[in-house]
């Protein structure tokens, strides 16, 4: 089931109020891709974007009767799911802080954290920039998703994060360069 | 040498604004351009600035797979809320309860036997030694696991680490 206009997801957010799958369904065609994308960009591996992706479902479900009409689902969803998947990066560097030693190890980084999607048919050039996106923490992959991914100016990714516009920049800025840097040593 | 590296990393740090500003299709300074032309660590840098976006995954990433394990992920959710579990849950619970408590309580008591006789007095030594036994072996078990680093008490030293990771100087 394909979404048209707003009204329809209105229509499809009241049935969801009623416990309706097919609703959760639709609408989760709808996001389905934007979101796993978002989550893989925040996670770094396919698995912990998947599990995040479930578990902001079940969220949505929990928390749809307090969702009110004024306001859009789709940044509604994708906040619920940033949470989740920043609680799920913070359960881990709690619970497996080996994790939380790989975030300031690029070593490490490249060989437990890297590989997002492996099909096993990528291209070698596209695998180790990949992997170096791996070896950046959560948040800076998050915003080089949003604005170059996603196409987001630097305020809406401000306002969505909650984080100051300079840090977003900050970030936007330092991420790219060691990646950049760390690509033109490789392709030496 | 130096002065080549310093050259370079200001020609990175305009071709990195200006990418920022206006992505691949930045123009450049003559200057920049002249620089461009000779130097290839900085040729190659501008390339990998256009190729960094290609590390997000261009494959399908949602499918009828994970739609089907997440409706039924919600559905299950929605039952268990439900009161319909509930019985089973205290079964569960008083089964876990006499298991780890009632009985070797039971069965320490016949021991405490051996030197009261009032039952009540030996229940609940036994009682108070099942407790004192399990808060010790609690906290040796917390203990050694923190010192391996397993766990962690204090919030503020996952989110320093977290802030820390923010702050590493890149290099």
């Amino acid at each position: 089931m394909a979404i048209g206009p707003a009204t329809d997801e209105m229509q499809l957010i009241l049935e969801l109020k009623q416990g309706k799958n097919p609703a959760a369904g639709a609408l989760m065609d709808h996001y389905g891709e934007s979101l796993m994308r978002y989550l893989v960009s925040i996670l770094g591996t396919r698995e912990a974007a998947e599990d995040a992706f479930q578990e902001s479902w079940v969220k949505v479900m929990e928390k749809i009767g307090s969702f009110r009409g004024d306001m859009n689902f789709g940044p509604w969803l994708f906040r619920i799911a940033r949470n989740t998947a920043y609680d799920s990066l913070r359960m881990r560097r709690r619970w497996w802080p080996l994790d939380r030693r790989s975030q300031n190890d690029p070593e490490r980084c490249v060989q437990d954290v890297a590989d997002p999607v492996d099909f096993g048919s990528q291209v070698v050039a596209r695998q180790s920039v990949r992997e170096l996106l791996g070896t950046l923490p959560p948040e800076f992959r998050e915003v080089l998703f949003l604005r170059f991914i996603q196409d987001r100016s630097y305020q809406e990714i401000s306002d969505f994060c909650h984080v100051p516009l300079g840090t977003i920049k900050s970030r936007l800025k330092r991420g790219l360069d060691h990646l950049a840097r760390n690509l033109a040593e490789e392709r030496r | 040498m130096n002065d080549q590296k310093t050259a370079c990393r200001k020609h990175q740090q305009h071709l990195l604004e200006g990418f920022l500003a206006e992505g691949e299709d930045a123009k450049l300074s003559s200057e920049l351009s002249d620089h461009l032309r000779t130097c290839d660590v900085c040729r190659r840098y501008r390339e990998a600035l256009a190729s960094v976006t290609s590390g997000f995954p261009e494959d399908t990433l949602y499918s009828p797979f994970i739609r089907e394990k997440t409706l039924r992920r919600m559905t299950g959710r929605a039952k268990a809320e439900g009161s319909e579990s509930l019985p089973l849950i205290i079964l569960a619970a008083l089964l876990s309860l006499s298991i780890s408590f009632v009985i070797p309580g039971w069965l320490l008591s016949k021991v405490y036997g051996y030197w009261t006789s009032s039952s009540l007095l030996a229940y609940g030594a036994a009682c108070g030694t099942l407790l004192i036994m399990g808060g010790l072996g609690t906290v040796i078990t917390t203990i050694s696991l923190a010192e391996r680093g397993y766990i962690c008490f204090n919030d503020s030293q996952v989110f320093t680490a977290a802030a820390r990771a923010e702050e590493i100087q890149i290099q």
